[in-house]
């Protein structure tokens, strides 16, 4: 039976408000995995409960081990009863869930279990009402990627957009995203090959967060920030994504990733290309992916040994104390080569080639075992062009910056000089604070949540595509390459720092990381 | 001359404005304001109020609680200024403070009460007005003119009037008894999803609903009017209650008295509508349970499907606060109230 879209019949209109995902089943492979547990039912659990998701709705696990569905069920629900944002559980909208929950199992190339997935999606249609509406979740290693988005199609149950039966059929793909350029436009081949660009969502994380989705808002949503984003207004742009936890476990992952592909090269370039792009021509899709990647390309290239020595500085953290405990250097975590030059640090000074950027330096760092956990974004405004007041403090001369604070606390904050009340004329920076959790009393929806949602709706704005990607890579990879071939040294820092000092000499001028 | 108003206007001024200094040790309370509350109740307004607190808090908003109270002289005007601060979850902290102001006006003051209000509210925010139990109507009329948003109950109000004031307004309305009914719009229109059913909606043969019986008002529940009225609109019937082909559709609305289920909250409705080759039946009802829904659909095209949904427990502060945050438009509110009010005139 063909299937028409919801918006034709009458009694749609208006009936769907924020219930505008058209009926659907999620299907997770790598369902007994640790992303599945800890965010993505999480993410579904949410969705449901603030009645986001359709009333025909579905939810397929495969993975290989051996589980029925209930005991598929009893696992979900006890991650959801652990990181659930809104607690504790509601028994209703859970046992509403549960009743579309089911388990096929199965090894990733293994085509009978696709033609089980496929009995169950049918299934699930009859029960549900969910019409043929279909997103796969790869939560997967990235080698099962190909094998999984094959498999699919040759078992037919991803058809192209427009044919077939089933209203759309879609397929989130979870980062890593290739591990070198080559890599990821090999996938890119790959997977174009077997699917349309618009059934790809490429996630990274960082999108569906509040805060970068504000930053859009701001810049676009307002007219008196656009004026001043531009050279003739800002000096500088800092970019900080720090953690200060270390390895968690995680020193084999790390000592073959590194944080250059771990962090820089998708969510600090995604929040680069955010404050880089020019204003999209409409929002949608591929309007604001154009700009991004426009930005993206406006990079300068940081190529040769010498380019990189003086433009990025890699560090990895030794021991140190964080938040009152004393914590071990990178290489005495465990699986962690003793001898280890993988990055636990990236600090670089960008260039955007465009009229809007020339000249303004941008300072991207992100590491490891830093400071504290934030992620913040801060245009520093030029100085005064001639001082009236007594400006001695260094930061009165440069008294104006924005910082768009993305985690935790998500936020805003304008710097700007004020007037100390009293009878001379003495000044003192303030801050005009703005968050989120306080001005609307309401928590942030998790990204997962968010990005889950638009991808079940169809809305790829907040995915990566596929030239952005590529773009990414070809402004990481020749810096990592040097790296690699250990033609610049490795800077080292104490763990609970602001990074190696080698950082803090990339600025240029009077420019200093500000202390987030 | 300073009028016993005036004089109370500038005192509430005042506190408003002391409200937010620093205290012995320096602190100032965090607070944030997102919108102007104006909330209107008459004397028992005691679950009213409590409703409104837990949307003031969801909300930041700095809320006026307004009511007319005949005890006080009739130019007389008390008003009360407080903090109310929400605390960190598990923890004494304040996590952020709005600003609380009661008003009771004299039977004369009322009709000032637009002009009040407007020295009082943060003019750079919207207004919403949210009209409670035995909200006066002379206050209401004065102060939804200035609102830019306007919360209703025609539980509350009644039908008719509500669709009056719909129709006075420019502002955006929002009624709290249709939008208790999207649940059951929704799973109406689910049914007609199916392409091989949907042309049956030109064909409605018949439509009963079923609510809980009410001890305090008589007449027809709003739920169960407003579902009707969403559906003529929709379909295009005549305020007699004929399709658009000119064939009666045959509507009933009957009360019974249930347990455990709010006065006038719905308890079923049942479609029947015809196809080319036979009758749709739809069903929708609420278990005994009170916390499900069933769905339940029989035509020649399918074997018989029967579902059950999860339907959450009503909680008026979410449901007000959705109301307000809602950026929709609220055309289809309007359009159904003014098939309600048409058809009732017709009835
Ligand atoms: N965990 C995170 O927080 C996180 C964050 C961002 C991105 N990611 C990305 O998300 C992906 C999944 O991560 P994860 O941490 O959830 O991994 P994981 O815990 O190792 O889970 C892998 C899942 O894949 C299944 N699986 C693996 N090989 C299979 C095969 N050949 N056939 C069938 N099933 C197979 C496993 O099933 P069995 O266990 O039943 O064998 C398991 O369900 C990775 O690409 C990772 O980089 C994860």
């Amino acid at each position: 039976m063909t299937t028409l879209p919801p918006t034709s019949n009458p009694l749609r209109a208006g009936v769907l408000e924020d219930l505008s995902v058209d009926p659907c089943v999620l299907v997770i492979f790598g369902a007994s995995g640790d992303l599945t547990g800890r965010k993505l039912l999480p993410g579904v659990y949410a969705l449901a409960k603030n009645r986001m998701l359709p009333s025909a709705f579905g939810l397929v696990g495969f993975a290989r081990r051996p589980m029925t569905d209930s005991e598929l069920c009893a696992k979900m629900r006890g991650a959801v009863d652990k990181y659930a944002r809104q607690k504790p559980v509601d028994d209703l909208v859970w046992d509403d869930l549960a009743r579309g929950m089911r388990y096929v199992q199965g090894a990733f190339d293994d085509a009978a279990a696709y033609e089980k997935l496929r009995v169950t999606l049918d299934e699930l249609d009859r029960q549900r009402g969910t019409r043929g509406g279909r997103t796969f979740y790869l939560a997967v290693p990235p080698d099962a990627v190909r094998t999984i988005v094959e498999n699919l199609v040759r078992a037919g149950l991803c058809p192209p957009p427009g044919t077939g039966s089933a209203p759309y059929a879609r397929v989130i793909v979870e980062k890593p995203f290739g591990v070198d350029l080559a890599s990821a436009k090999q996938l890119n081949r790959d997977l174009l090959g077997l699917l349309d660009e618009r059934q790809v969502f490429r996630i990274d994380h960082y999108l569906g967060k509040e805060t970068v989705q504000n930053l859009l808002v701001l810049r676009f949503g307002n007219t008196i920030f656009e004026p001043i984003w531009n050279r003739n207004h800002v000096s500088h742009v800092e970019l900080t994504v720090a953690e200060h936890i270390g390895m968690e476990g995680r020193g084999k992952f790390y000592e073959q990733t590194g944080l250059m592909r771990d962090i820089v090269q998708n969510h600090a370039l995604q929040l680069l290309s955010l404050v880089a792009m020019e204003a999209p021509v409409a929002w949608d899709a591929d309007a604001v992916r154009d700009e991004k990647v426009k930005a993206l390309r406006a990079l300068r290239p940081i190529r040769t040994a010498e380019e990189v020595q003086r433009h990025a500085v890699r560090g990895q953290y030794d021991g140190g104390v964080v938040r009152g405990d004393a914590v071990p250097g990178y290489r005495e975590e465990p699986d962690v080569a003793k001898d280890s030059s993988v990055e636990t640090y990236v600090a670089i000074a960008a260039r955007v080639d465009n009229w809007r950027w020339a000249d303004v330096p941008f300072y991207l760092r992100a590491g490891k075992r830093l400071g504290k956990r934030v992620t913040e974004i801060a245009l520093h405004f030029k100085p005064l062009p001639h001082p009236l007041f007594d400006t001695s403090a260094m930061s009165l001369r440069q008294p104006n910056s924005l910082v768009l604070r993305i985690q935790p606390d998500e936020g805003i904050a304008l710097r700007f000089a004020s007037k100390v009340p009293g009878q001379g004329v003495a000044m003192r920076d303030v801050a005009m604070d703005f968050r989120y959790g306080t001005a609307f009393g309401h928590e942030s929806p998790e990204a997962y949540e968010r990005l889950l949602l638009d991808a079940m709706r169809g809305d790829a704005t907040l995915f990566t595509r596929h030239d952005e990607v590529e773009a990414q890579w070809a402004f990481v990879d020749p810096i990592s390459g040097a790296w690699r071939e250990d033609r610049v040294p490795l800077a080292r820092y104490p763990a609970g720092g602001w990074g190696p000092a080698e950082g803090d000499a990339l600025m240029q001028g009077d420019h200093r990381w500000s202390k987030p | 001359m300073n009028t016993p108003v005036s004089d109370a206007l500038g005192r509430i001024e005042r506190e408003l404005r002391a409200l937010w200094q620093p205290d012995e040790t320096g602190n100032t309370k965090p607070h944030a304001t997102t919108l102007n509350l104006v909330a209107l109740h008459g004397q028992d307004g005691c679950a009213f109020l409590e409703t409104l607190e837990d949307v003031a808090a969801r909300l930041g908003a700095r809320t006026f609680v307004v009511n007319v109270d005949g005890r006080l002289e009739p130019w007389a005007l008390e008003g009360d200024v407080s903090a109310v601060c929400r605390l960190e979850p598990g923890s004494l902290r304040e996590a952020v403070c709005a600003e609380r102001v009661t008003l009771r006006f004299g039977s004369m003051v009322g009709k000032r009460a637009a002009s009040i209000l407007d020295s009082l509210v943060e003019s750079s925010l919207p207004t919403v007005v949210f009209a409670g139990p035995g909200a006066p109507a002379s206050v209401l009329d004065a102060l939804a003119g200035a609102a830019g948003a306007l919360v209703i109950d025609s539980a509350e109000l009644g039908v008719t009037r509500a669709a009056e004031l719909a129709q006075r307004q420019s502002a955006q309305v929002h009624d709290l008894a249709f939008i208790r009914t999207r649940r059951w719009r929704e799973m109406l229109a689910r049914v007609f999803d199916e392409p091989a059913l949907a042309p049956a909606l030109g064909r409605v043969r018949g439509l009963r609903v079923l609510h809980a019986e009410r001890t305090e008002h008589r007449g027809a529940s709003a739920e169960a009017e407003l579902l009707v009225a969403w559906l003529g609109a929709r379909l295009g019937w005549t305020p007699g209650l004929s399709d658009a082909a000119g064939q009666a559709v045959e509507v009933s609305i009957e009360s019974q008295a249930r347990s455990g289920v709010i006065p006038g909250c719905m308890l079923s409705v049942a479609l029947t509508a015809e196809l080319p080759a036979g009758r749709l039946s739809a069903r929708v009802e609420r278990d005994a349970d009170g916390e499900h829904l069933s769905w339940t659909v029989e035509s020649p095209h399918a074997p018989t499907q029967v579902r059950r949904f999860a339907t959450p427990r009503r909680d008026d502060a979410e449901l007000v606060e959705r109301a307000i945050r809602s950026f929709q438009a609220d055309q289809l509110l309007r359009e159904t109230l003014a098939f309600a009010r048409s058809w009732k005139a017709h009835a």
